[in-house]
């Protein structure tokens, strides 16, 4: 019997007041899978996520674990799906641990922040993957661009929902913190979970990701593995660059070469 | 020392000092009583001059002071959460400037003295009219910008509306009975006032007081607090509607008190470490204390002038918020 995916996703359209910003994407995602969303500025990817996060509405179908997301009541979607926003935003200087322990806030009860051993436990392992364990007691606004990023991601980890959906996470980490986050993301995967990130760095996408969605103006231009979707024609088609793509020894390596579009005078 | 434990101490010690001042409001005024002998009076259920005055005019006055100051600093830490700015205040949804027109109305018309509670149901009413507008302009899902830009709005008029009283008034007695009731004032309440009151403000708390969580989470923006299975819209609606209640009510019978829901939540949150859901109980406390501590201080400094609460909380706290503006540039900058 075909195991269920984790991910279905039908949407003819979805648009932000009058402009149809995506049409006809459809694709599902199985667990253990870390899909890469790429595509330019504005062809669609923070809308996608939102869309599937059930926070815009939309024309079509999206299920996760079973579940018809927009049929799901707010703690009931919070136990299926993470959602990392692209805007790293913290209204107030609360400490790092308790944002992080924010990403418990649909197991609890009660009027107050009161975690449990098993809270506890998931705060404890989302700081220590995402390397802040040394930063819990410092007020997020004295966090660098970085940090505060590392603290959002393991808030969202902290929620251990079955699918993770990441806007841009990587953007603004160091590469070190970038290689941790996308490992971090493998051992989430490795879980039984699902990861769904987009991100700009085709090279991070490449060696990091085990499946590819590229997406150009609110469309699917290709779908598949790193190897089969990184193609210099795919690049240069969507981004209007060329672009150097070998495969080596423990994976695929993708060099951006230089813009084809002329510049504006 | 943890900070769970920190903020159960500083709880304890914000009960401790409203309880005190609350015992303390007791005892202040001009029948010069003392400390026992007012406590007694309070609690004796005899029918003597000192039980009656403890009964009749001290305690509906400390009464509302704990009360309104606890609805101030609920709703301010509420919509200081709600819309994620530390200069947001009750007034700001256009509650405050309603119910004022309301009681202005009342008076303008001589509704006010055809029953005794005639002024704070027509502030009252007038409340729950302006913030039904203000849902209506904002709408079920709008945002937090649509609901400061409608509060402001309702604001305006109403605030152009009491202008207008009082630039019709028939004489100079109902301008200056305008004038005096708009300045907010907890003297000569009775526990009819209470009443009226009190009803209402439990209403506004009972919604209030359980957002705390869900303020927590807005903390990291709208998207994200949904996703962490908070529903925004019933959230909007709590706190429009649990604020326009408590403030609504507590404006109704005090007059407009200004700068307590801007003031006391700004100086509690580094000390419950901006946590929303901590900053509730914490402000709702420390609202009732600086309340009634500056419902004692209008009775010590000037017991024969009828200074008005609302002028020594305006007094005490626009320096503040002006301080608090210079603060806040100089972090922008």
């Amino acid at each position: 019997m075909k195991q269920q995916a984790l991910l279905q996703v039908s949407l003819p359209q979805v648009s932000l007041g009058p402009r149809v910003v995506l049409k006809d994407i459809t694709f599902s995602v199985g667990a253990g899978e870390i899909v890469g969303l790429l595509g330019p500025n504005g062809a669609g990817k923070s809308t996608l996520l939102r869309a599937i996060c059930g926070l815009i509405a939309f024309h079509g179908k999206v299920t996760i674990d079973g579940s018809d997301v927009t049929a799901l009541r707010g703690r009931e979607r919070a136990a299926k799906v993470a959602y990392v926003a692209q805007e790293h935003d913290v209204a107030w200087p609360i400490k790092v641990a308790e944002l992080v322990a924010l990403g418990r806030t649909s197991t609890q009860t009660g009027l107050s922040a009161r975690l449990s051993d098993k809270d506890r436990r998931a705060v404890q392992d989302a700081m220590r993957l995402m390397d802040i364990t040394e930063l819990s007691s410092r007020p997020a606004n004295a966090l660098s661009g970085g940090e505060k990023a590392r603290a959002l991601i393991a808030r969202a980890l902290a929620q251990e929902a079955p699918l993770l959906l990441a806007d841009e996470p990587a953007a603004g980490l160091d590469p070190a913190h970038q290689i941790n986050l996308m490992k971090t993301f493998r051992t989430v995967a490795a879980d039984g979970r699902a990861v769904m990130l987009s991100m700009h760095d085709l090279g991070l996408a490449a060696r990091w990701c085990t499946r590819l969605i590229l997406l150009d103006r609110g469309a699917i231009v290709a779908d598949g593995p790193p190897e089969a979707v990184l193609q210099p024609g795919n690049i240069n088609k969507v981004y209007g660059v060329s672009a150097h793509v070998a495969t080596v020894d423990d994976g695929l390596v993708v060099q951006v070469l230089d813009s084809l579009r002329e510049r504006p005078a | 020392m943890s900070s769970q434990l920190s903020y159960r101490l500083l709880l304890a010690g914000l009960f401790l000092a409203t309880g005190l001042l609350f015992f303390l409001s007791l005892t202040v005024g001009p029948a010069g009583f003392g400390f026992a002998e007012s406590l007694q009076g309070v609690f004796s259920g005899q029918g003597d001059s000192i039980a009656l005055i403890m009964r009749e005019i001290r305690l509906p006055r400390a009464l509302l002071g704990l009360m309104v100051g606890m609805t101030l600093g609920l709703s301010g830490a509420v919509l200081q959460g709600y819309l994620r700015n530390p200069l947001a205040e009750p007034g700001l949804i256009g509650v405050t400037a309603s119910a004022s027109l309301g009681a202005v109305l009342a008076i303008y018309t001589g509704f006010a003295s055809v029953f005794p509670l005639g002024l704070p149901l027509a502030a009252l009413a007038a409340a729950v009219a302006a913030v039904i507008v203000v849902q209506l302009l904002a709408g079920a899902f709008g945002g937090v910008l649509t609901v400061i830009l409608a509060g402001v709005a309702v604001s305006s008029f109403a605030t152009a509306m009491t202008s207008l009283a009082l630039n019709l008034s028939p004489n100079p007695y109902a301008a200056l009975e305008i004038m005096f009731w708009m300045l907010g004032s907890l003297a000569d309440r009775s526990m009819d006032h209470v009443l009226l009151a009190a009803p209402a403000m439990l209403v506004g708390w009972l919604m209030l007081f359980g957002l705390g969580r869900s303020l927590d989470a807005l903390t990291l923006g709208r998207d994200t607090a949904a996703s962490m299975g908070v529903d925004l819209k019933r959230l909007q609606l709590l706190v429009v509607f649990g604020t326009a209640a408590a403030v609504g009510g507590a404006t109704s019978v005090t007059g407009a008190i200004g700068f307590v829901g801007l003031v006391v939540p700004h100086v509690l949150r580094p000390l419950t470490g901006s946590l929303p859901s901590r900053l509730l109980p914490a402000s709702a406390l420390g609202g009732g204390a600086l309340v009634l501590a500056a419902d004692i201080l209008v009775r010590l400094i000037a017991p024969e002038r009828d200074l008005k609460l609302g002028v020594v909380t305006a007094v005490v706290g626009a320096p503040f918020f002006l301080w608090l503006v210079w603060r806040t540039r100089r972090q922008m900058l």
